[in-house]
């Protein structure tokens, strides 16, 4: 079992460098690294894919505060 | 080790126990006895135990004592798991007094006083002389709920609910015991009472006596279906997470006080939870539909209701589904048009509102945490399958949409991008993922915590720390993912053999193949010691079933694939690609005898040959085998092996009596594929909650999943589009026993072929084929219990299923000689309900009877409610003939609406275009959804060709007009016939969308039916006038056009109907003159849309019409009476409706005595 935690750390970096690619291709993912870099999570467009999921799991009170400022 | 087996044996002993007392269940008035006997062995285990601990101790072994104990214990384990069941299946009323009847008067000899305010039943148990009259005398203390100053029930901070008693003395109303009655009656007293200080004989025998019952207060015993409801008021907990949909949210509540009925006395609730719908335009629903809303107390008002149970043989029973997880009662509220809303969340007055279980609302809350995160960092719909299968939230899949349908298409080729994969999908994700079989990954089980457990175990030794540190850190954060998830059993088997595991790799150093040995017994007992009802959920049976799988039927697998050598290994992977492309390409072909039975006998010639082949150096060399594929992968492809045959193919049969074909080839891509997605829906979950970086961290991953998500919908979709879903026969208890017998041949095949061979030495038979023949004997056995199993019945008598279909028509007709008819096949909703009748009742009914050939399907009329259903019996069933109305002769695929229209005679614009338009979507087809069945498309399938003919498959069609009869014959009660009596060819009927319906009589001796289809009223008297009464004259008749004709009557239509009611429709029962009247109902809004209001009315003015010349008793309903079973015998008929089967099964409507509340 134990020799699975090398495994995991190579598949671990593989998904870092898999998702580096994405942020850096899928224009919905770059808005979202730009929308969390203002300190705007509500302007992220993946959030707004999920307006209709689970709509009463919100973003803390704090974020949206932030970007009301 | 023999602690270990022990341990073992006593766990299966319980489920068999358990099982015995599904097949034959005691009388729950024994159960005291059974709980007396179980503890009787089970402390005599114990005792004998000490025992012989002790002896050992002394240094005397006592070897006799060590098989007492084990005995005792086994018989201890089968009492307790018997017990329990009965215990957790019934909720017994207790017998608390006797009346004894003398000379002097009645006598009240009490067992015990009443634990509360409880209502009560007199028990008739000995022959009286003559009527008993007798009054109960008592106490009430009746509690009366304390209400603020807004009149809300009031409770403490301790949870306890404020009451004012109001005591009261009360004499029963008189009860009247008859005589004439048999023993074992029950007489329900109306007065509630909480003591009871004597009786009062009003008159009676001068010898005999009673017994008086306390009825339970069991959430179940307030629950009246099926009556005109008045509303209850209910105080109780939020218990659990509330399931919230889109459009409406469950809250699961545990009553603690009912009042029962409105403005009575409020009774502590014994038992059972009950299920809470609110709306969002419910004031205040904004309170409930979030987790916090856990361990709120609340007081609602509304009526109790219950699940329906099974509407048709065989089918989905919601009922049991829903008592097997202790939910007894339904309480729908909604928006009151004045007044306060219906519930409430309560504050007690000094202390804010109360919280549930520590534990529970850190790990909900940790969920929310974690979901805010995917939704942060997956795009929709991939966010939904992540939480899914991450925080088992599949709810969230709920009515989404395939994400290569146009719905989505922007989240996957981009805005401007034209969709390319699926442009026509509607399918739901949730149904892609039945069909590929990949479904199980929603069921958060085994595969899931193992992935986390395995993810945890690899984090913490990066960390250094020693096992025996983390494991129980690990098994904490199992426990959490267990409650975050639901706690489902599929999820708690999978958390205790996963936290035994741990214990024993960390603590004792034990393998996983013995952990996995005493895990799955240990893990099903205390499940079922919790809750016995659960054993035949297919969340539990399909959980345990892949684990025994898994653990058993991997290595043989293994060890058959591995002597797979050369030409017989390359033999065998053409032979399966082979089989995989027929089956995909013709499913219908692949499973037929005509080409199974050659196909088995030319592989095992090649297989033959190949052997002979290699023998001779000839072929693929030797080297290429089963081990040249990685051994990770080997021992994984043998694991799929043993999922698919242990459990998939025959407990999918069971349960859905559909296998999917496709999860043997898409879980092999699925699996490893989830393994990754949960892993990095947990990690980035978590890494997302760290304050600042976390986001980006949690980005980075998600983007990465976003990716292997959309793989797997992809891998889902495409195996749904291109592997068949088939129905198969659903199997029964012998052939699943046959079919485990033979699997456990398979498993355990060298010692049982040691044991025949020793018990063939035994014998005298010293010939070496001895063994062979009894093992080819053995085979023949299970292979014929299995064939007899499969097997369908075939009455020799007429029969007749009115299958209950909502709004609808499905009608399956056996002749005497053992001709298979079904006329019609229910209605297909696309909307939102999507409700496919055909799939969801008529071939579930169909499978549920073994049947997969139909001698001919007859399409009475064009309306969708009848006919759309047809294309999906014609796509899994082999059908020889197919019947249609003369307007749809040479029905084409390729056929416009204009010409389609053109069929029927549409003057005055006398068919309602949207009707039309949908008869032309299910009947010709939808260019605009070109995937969705239709009959004409169906049809075109189903032609002559060569392939067609070999498997059977080919369909006829035929029109047929009045004057035919169909499939005469002579059966033991006389002839047998269906006789075609409209429409008339050439007449006007003929061409009429409705008035051109199919009038069928279907006779066999004396008996006789008439389906007068969808006439309206004016067809219905020419019908009338045109025969005469020997000709009509039938025992059952079905009200034309389902008993809500309207003709084309608008506006005010009721004076207009209620003449046709008593001048065409009189005319027809006159000459008819029917003892049973058949109404095939339901809601009739998804069909007729806008109609549907004056469609019930027409529904009520003519069942009111029926039941004023025939009786109540006379007009049967299948939204009511649910399917109908007649049988007849040539002379006379018998009818069953399903209704009353459940209520036999269920103990619901008016049982005063012990409910039965499970199977």
């Amino acid at each position: 079992m134990e020799r699975g935690a090398q495994a995991l750390i190579k598949a671990l970096l593989a998904a870092l460098v898999f998702g580096g690619l994405v942020l850096a291709f899928h224009p919905d993912y770059r808005g979202a690294v730009r929308a969390a870099w203002r300190g705007a999570p509500d302007e992220s467009p993946v959030w707004a894919a999920n307006r209709l999921y689970y709509p009463m799991v919100g973003l803390p009170a704090g974020a949206r505060d932030a970007d009301a400022k | 080790m023999l602690t270990q087996s022990r341990i073992i044996l006593f766990c299966y002993c319980f489920i068999v126990g358990l099982v015995a007392a599904m097949a034959w269940p005691a009388d729950p008035a024994a159960l005291p006895a059974l709980r007396v006997f179980t503890a009787l062995a089970l402390a005599a285990a114990g005792g004998v135990l000490l025992f012989v601990h002790h002896r050992a101790r002394g240094g005397a072994p006592a070897p006799s004592g060590a098989r007492w104990f084990a005995c005792l214990a086994m018989l201890g384990a089968l009492s307790l798991g018997y017990t329990r069941y009965i215990a957790a299946n019934t909720v017994p009323d207790t017998r608390i007094a006797e009346i004894v009847l003398s000379s002097e008067g009645a006598r009240y000899a009490p067992r015990g006083n009443l634990p509360d305010t409880c209502r009560l039943r007199i028990r008739k148990t000995e022959a009286l002389s003559e009527d008993l009259h007798i009054r109960l005398l008592g106490e009430l203390d009746a509690r009366i709920a304390v209400r603020d100053e807004n009149g809300r029930a009031m409770i403490d901070r301790r949870g306890r609910w404020q009451f004012q008693i109001a005591p009261k003395s009360i004499t029963s109303d008189v009860v009247v015991v008859r005589a004439a009655d048999p023993i074992g009656t029950d007489y329900v007293v109306e007065q509630p009472l909480t003591r009871i200080t004597g009786v009062q004989l009003v008159r009676g025998p001068a010898r005999g006596a009673v017994a008086l019952y306390r009825i339970s207060n069991h959430i179940s015993a307030f629950v009246r279906p099926g009556r005109a409801q008045s509303p209850v008021t209910i105080l109780g907990r939020i218990t659990a997470d509330p399931l919230v949909y889109d459009f409406r949210t469950v809250l699961p509540v545990t009553p603690e006080f009912i009042q029962y009925p409105a403005g009575g006395p409020f009774y502590r609730v014994e038992g059972g939870d009950i299920q809470v719908t609110i709306r969002p335009d419910l004031p205040g629903y904004e309170r409930f539909a979030v987790t916090d809303a856990y361990g709120y107390d609340v007081e609602l008002s509304g009526e109790l209701t219950v699940a329906r149970a099974a509407a048709n043989p065989g089918g989905f029973n919601a009922r049991r589904f829903q008592q097997n997880h202790n939910i007894y009662g339904l309480v729908s509220l909604f928006t009151p048009r004045s007044g306060p809303p219906p519930i409430h969340a309560i504050t007690p007055a000094d202390a804010p509102l109360r919280e549930g279980h520590p534990l529970v609302e850190f790990s909900l809350r940790l969920r929310d945490d974690v979901l805010r995160v995917i939704k942060q960092t997956l795009l929709y719909p991939q966010s939904a399958f992540v939480g899914g299968v991450t925080l088992g939230l599949r709810y969230g899949l709920h009515g989404v949409e395939c994400m290569f349908s146009e719905k989505h298409h922007h989240v996957w080729r981009g805005p401007d991008e034209p969709t390319i994969i699926g442009r026509y999908c509607e399918d739901l994700i949730a149904d892609e993922f039945k069909e590929a079989g990949v479904n199980h990954v929603l069921a958060v089980s085994g595969l899931h915590v193992t992935i986390l457990s395995v993810m945890f175990v690899g984090i913490f030794s990066l960390l250094r720390l020693p096992r025996q540190a983390y494991v129980p850190l690990i098994i904490l954060i199992l426990v959490i993912f267990a409650i975050i998830t639901g706690a489902r059993p599929s999820t708690l088997r999978a958390v205790i053999m996963n936290s035994l595991f741990m214990l024993t790799w960390a603590y004792l150093d034990q393998s996983l193949r013995s952990s996995v040995l005493i895990g799955v017994p240990v893990a099903a007992f205390l499940i079922l010691l919790h809750n016995p009802l659960v054993v035949v959920d297919p969340s539990f049976t399909l959980s345990f079933g892949a684990i025994l799988s898994l653990g058993l039927l991997t290595t043989p697998f293994l060890d058959v694939l591995q002597r797979l050598r050369g030409n017989q290994f390359a033999l065998f992977l053409l032979l399966g690609i082979g089989l995989t492309l027929i089956a995909v390409n013709h499913w219908a072909l692949a499973v037929t005898p005509q080409f199974l039975l050659p196909f088995l006998a030319i592989s095992i010639v090649l297989f033959l040959a190949a052997g002979a082949w290699q023998r001779k150096g000839r072929g693929v060399p030797e080297t290429f085998n089963y081990t040249t594929i990685p051994e990770s992968a080997g021992a994984f492809l043998a694991a799929q092996c043993a999922i698919q045959v242990g459990m998939m193919i025959p407990l999918s049969a069971a349960y859905f009596a559909r296998w999917p074909f496709a999860g043997a080839y898409a879980n092999l891509l699925a699996i490893p594929l989830i393994g990754i997605v949960v892993q990095l829906g947990a990690i980035g979950g978590l890494l997302g909650l760290i304050p600042g970086i976390g986001i980006y961290l949690a980005l980075l991953l998600g983007a990465a999943n976003w990716v292997f998500s959309s793989i797997f919908l992809w891998l889902a979709h495409a195996s749904a589009d291109a592997f068949p879903y088939p129905f198969v026969r659903k199997p029964g208890l012998l052939f699943l026993a046959a079919y485990y017998a033979g699997c456990a041949w398979f498993i355990w095949r060298q010692p049982l072929r040691e044991a025949v061979v020793r018990w063939c030495e035994k014998a005298g038979l010293q010939s070496p084929w001895a063994p062979r023949a009894a093992a080819l004997a053995g085979a023949a056995l299970l292979i014929g219990a299995m064939w007899a199993d499969l097997t369908p019945e075939r009455p020799r008598e007429l029969r007749m299923t009115v299958l209950s279909v909502g709004y609808g028509s499905s009608v399956f007709v056996e002749s005497p000689g053992g001709k298979r008819i079904l006329i019609d096949a229910g209605f297909v909703e696309r909307e939102r309900g999507r409700r496919n009748e055909a799939e969801r009742s008529v071939l579930s009914y169909l499978a549920h009877r073994k049947i997969r050939h139909l001698d001919a399907v007859i399409a009475t009329s064009p309306r969708p409610e009848r006919a759309a259903g047809i294309s999906y019996v014609l796509a899994h069933t082999w059908v020889d003939r197919l019947f249609f109305p003369p307007a749809l002769v040479g029905l084409r695929a390729d056929e416009t609406l204009p010409e389609f229209a053109a069929r029927f005679d549409n003057r005055d614009d006398r068919i309602d275009p949207d009707l039309l338009l949908t008869a032309y979507q299910e009947l010709v087809g939808n260019a605009q959804w070109p995937r969705r069945g239709a009959l004409a498309a169906e049809l075109a399938r189903r032609g002559p060709t060569a392939v067609n003919t070999w498997a059977g498959w080919h369909v006829r069609a035929q029109t047929l007009h009045a004057g035919q009869a169909l499939f005469e014959e002579q059966g033991p009660g006389g002839a047998f016939r269906i006789e075609v009596l409209g429409p008339v060819p050439g007449s006007e009927d003929a061409r009429d969308f409705d008035n051109g319906s199919l009038v069928l009589r279907i006779v066999y001796g004396n008996f006789a039916a008439l389906l007068t289809g969808d006439l309206q009223y004016d067809a219905v008297a020419r019908l009338a006038a045109r025969y005469p009464a020997s000709t009509l004259s039938s025992q059952v008749m079905f009200l034309p056009h389902r008993g809500a004709a309207l003709g084309r009557a608008y506006g005010d239509f009721k004076p207009v109907l209620r003449g046709a009611l008593g001048n065409e429709l009189g005319a027809l029962l006159e000459k008819v003159r029917p003892e049973r009247v058949v109404a095939e109902w339901g809601t009739p809004r998804p069909v007729v849309g806008a109609l549907s209001r004056d469609a019930l009315i027409a529904h009520e003015l003519a069942r009111q019409y029926v039941i004023d010349r025939l009786g109540e008793s006379a007009f049967l309903s299948t939204d009511r009476d649910l399917a109908l079973m007649f049988a007849s015998d040539g002379r006379g008929y018998s009818l069953v409706t399903q209704a009353e089967l459940n209520r036999a099964a269920g103990g619901e409507e008016d049982a005063v005595s012990d409910l039965a509340v499970g199977l």
